[in-house]
């Protein structure tokens, strides 16, 4: 599980947020991320993604609500 | 209960399909129908006593509502921590229920139910409604507030297509495209960016019902929709016009401009004749909240919530929306819709004002993922995310999801409601319950939860009750 900001990890180990600080991770460390992202993103709209997204769209019409 | 004390609660539609197996258009208010009876038998609950639907252990009511959706309300919560974690309990219920119909019917092939707000096909819209109890002027609050529910977008947009866009546009905020109105009463249609609907469901506090936001996976932006809202609500109470200094000449053209521009820079005209981007609305709400943070009119857990809304803007503004692509829905959509024309050898900006003949093919695919993407059954795109470790979305103090699937809110009337739905549940249809109390029809007496704070099971007799 990861936290929305490294800073909030620190804060649940029991060092405490550092507010203003850098929000860590190096450079190398954002682009192997980012890498992965899009190699997860991938995969997940394959798995998601109908074969026919016009007839799943079609099937999933919705009328209005609130 | 002290000064401080706040009630705040979502209510939210979701959009449900089941498929036949023969392939045939299955009737959606019969799904609905089959639906809850499913929820009913997987949740011990009671039945309501004006309304329909179902009440539950940890307080919450589902139940059908208009346009053949199904709707949860979470229980009443006093801190944003456990909106989102009554939230995440009520997806649970819901993919339980979801799954239950499907065993219970061997003509479904599958139930799906997805929690976007918009059909690009239909132009249909639906809600995600916010509720805030408060004490402050209703003439005075939509000033005070309509800047803030403008800006917020650029962390509590759900992302996705503009929905009324001839081409292919990409939007912070797919419902902001159906608010036609600066306030309005109604919620049906010609919808406002505040809503003034009076149901306070308390003789004790108004009650704020906001209709234009919508449903988010990401935690840290579904903290903060609530964090930061009730934030602004605490000030205008405390007589600090939060609002004052940001208000927007024109809010519903600055929503939208803001809904366009995934930078978060664009700028729009206040009233005084500045320029103002959403960045700066939110850090001028923000820095009042954080000079008042300890002020009695303040909520206990404010300074917490003024952290995570720093730190958000901060992160914004280094450089949105790269800097917040595995952490807002928005962004993650952005990221993901950008990937899949890059795959489709389309190079997209995200602005594409006419439906090319080279965009036309990746359409349906992108409209189909903005449903899938917060599909709360089995299929979900951001739950697979999540899953491979690619989003960085979570609150810490967010936990204990099963626990709250079974047990209500520590305090408040939603706590006493849950444990009456324990207690009374097998007893048919003898107790049922509402927002302001439950019944007993048998003994004629009335458990009172007017008060959204109550803290003690206090039962008088009535003279009548309903069959």
């Amino acid at each position: 599980m990861r936290m929305w900001d490294p800073r909030f990890d620190e804060a649940r180990a029991g060092g405490g947020p550092r507010p203003g600080g850098p929000a860590g991770g190096s450079l190398a460390d954002l682009r192997r991320s980012g890498e992965a992202f899009l190699r997860a993103a991938d995969d997940a709209l394959d798995r998601a993604l109908s074969a026919d997204s016009t007839q799943f769209l079609e099937a999933n019409r919705q009328t209005g609500g609130q | 209960m002290t000064v401080t004390d706040r009630i705040a609660s979502l209510e939210m539609e979701l959009a449900l399909t089941a498929i036949a197996r023969d392939g045939r258009q299955r009737n959606r208010a019969q799904d609905v129908c089959a639906f809850m009876a499913a929820a009913a038998q997987t949740q011990p609950h009671l039945g309501g006593y004006y309304s329909s639907g179902i009440w539950l252990r940890n307080g919450s009511r589902l139940y059908p509502d208009v346009g053949d959706h199904a709707e949860f309300s979470l229980p009443e919560c006093q801190n944003p921590w456990d909106v989102v974690r009554y939230q995440l309990a009520a997806e649970r219920i819901v993919s339980g229920a979801a799954q239950r119909m499907k065993s219970l019917d061997g003509s479904i092939a599958d139930v799906m139910v997805f929690k976007n707000n918009v059909d690009y096909q239909t132009g249909a819209t639906w809600g995600s409604h916010e509720a805030y109890s408060h004490r402050c002027s209703t003439e005075a609050l939509p000033a005070q507030i309509i800047p803030h529910l403008v800006a917020r977008i650029i962390f509590t947009g759900a992302g996705g297509l503009n929905p009324f866009s001839p081409g292919l546009e990409f939007t912070l905020s797919p419902r902001a495209w159906h608010l036609a109105h600066v306030v309005s009463p109604v919620t049906t249609a010609y919808r406002g960016i505040y809503n003034t609907k009076e149901e306070n469901l308390t003789t004790k506090w108004k009650r704020l019902h906001l209709i234009c936001g919508e449903s988010l996976s990401s935690e840290i932006a579904a903290y903060l929709r609530v964090a930061t809202t009730a934030l602004v609500v605490a000030m205008a109470e405390g007589g600090l016009a939060p609002g004052d200094g940001v208000a927007l000449a024109h809010p519903l053209a600055a929503l939208r401009s803001f809904a366009r521009d995934p930078t978060c820079k664009v700028q729009v005209l206040s009233k005084r004749g500045e320029s103002l981007a959403a960045l700066q609305i939110e850090r001028h709400y923000l820095r009042l909240a954080e000079e008042h943070a300890r002020d009695p009119f303040m909520p206990p857990w404010a300074e917490a919530a003024c952290l995570h809304w720093r730190t958000m803007l901060d992160r914004l503004e280094r450089g949105a929306p790269d800097s917040v692509a595995g952490t807002l829905d928005w962004a993650i959509k952005w990221s993901l819709y950008r990937r899949r024309c890059e795959r489709r050898g389309i190079r997209w900006n995200g602005v594409a004002a006419e439906q090319g003949p080279a965009l036309r093919p990746v359409r349906a695919e992108l409209q189909e993922a903005d449903a899938r993407f917060g599909q709360i059954t089995a299929g979900g795109i951001f739950a697979a995310l999540d899953r491979a470790g690619a989003l960085a979305h979570h609150v810490p103090g967010v936990d204990d999801i099963e626990r709250a699937v079974e047990h209500p809110p520590a305090a408040g009337r939603a706590r006493l409601r849950g444990e009456c739905v324990r207690q009374f549940a097998a007893c048919g249809q003898r107790y049922a319950a509402e927002w302001q109390g439950v019944w007993d029809r048998k003994e004629r007496r009335m458990l009172d939860l007017d008060d959204p704070f109550e803290s003690v099971a206090r039962w008088r007799q009535v003279e009548e009750v309903r069959a």
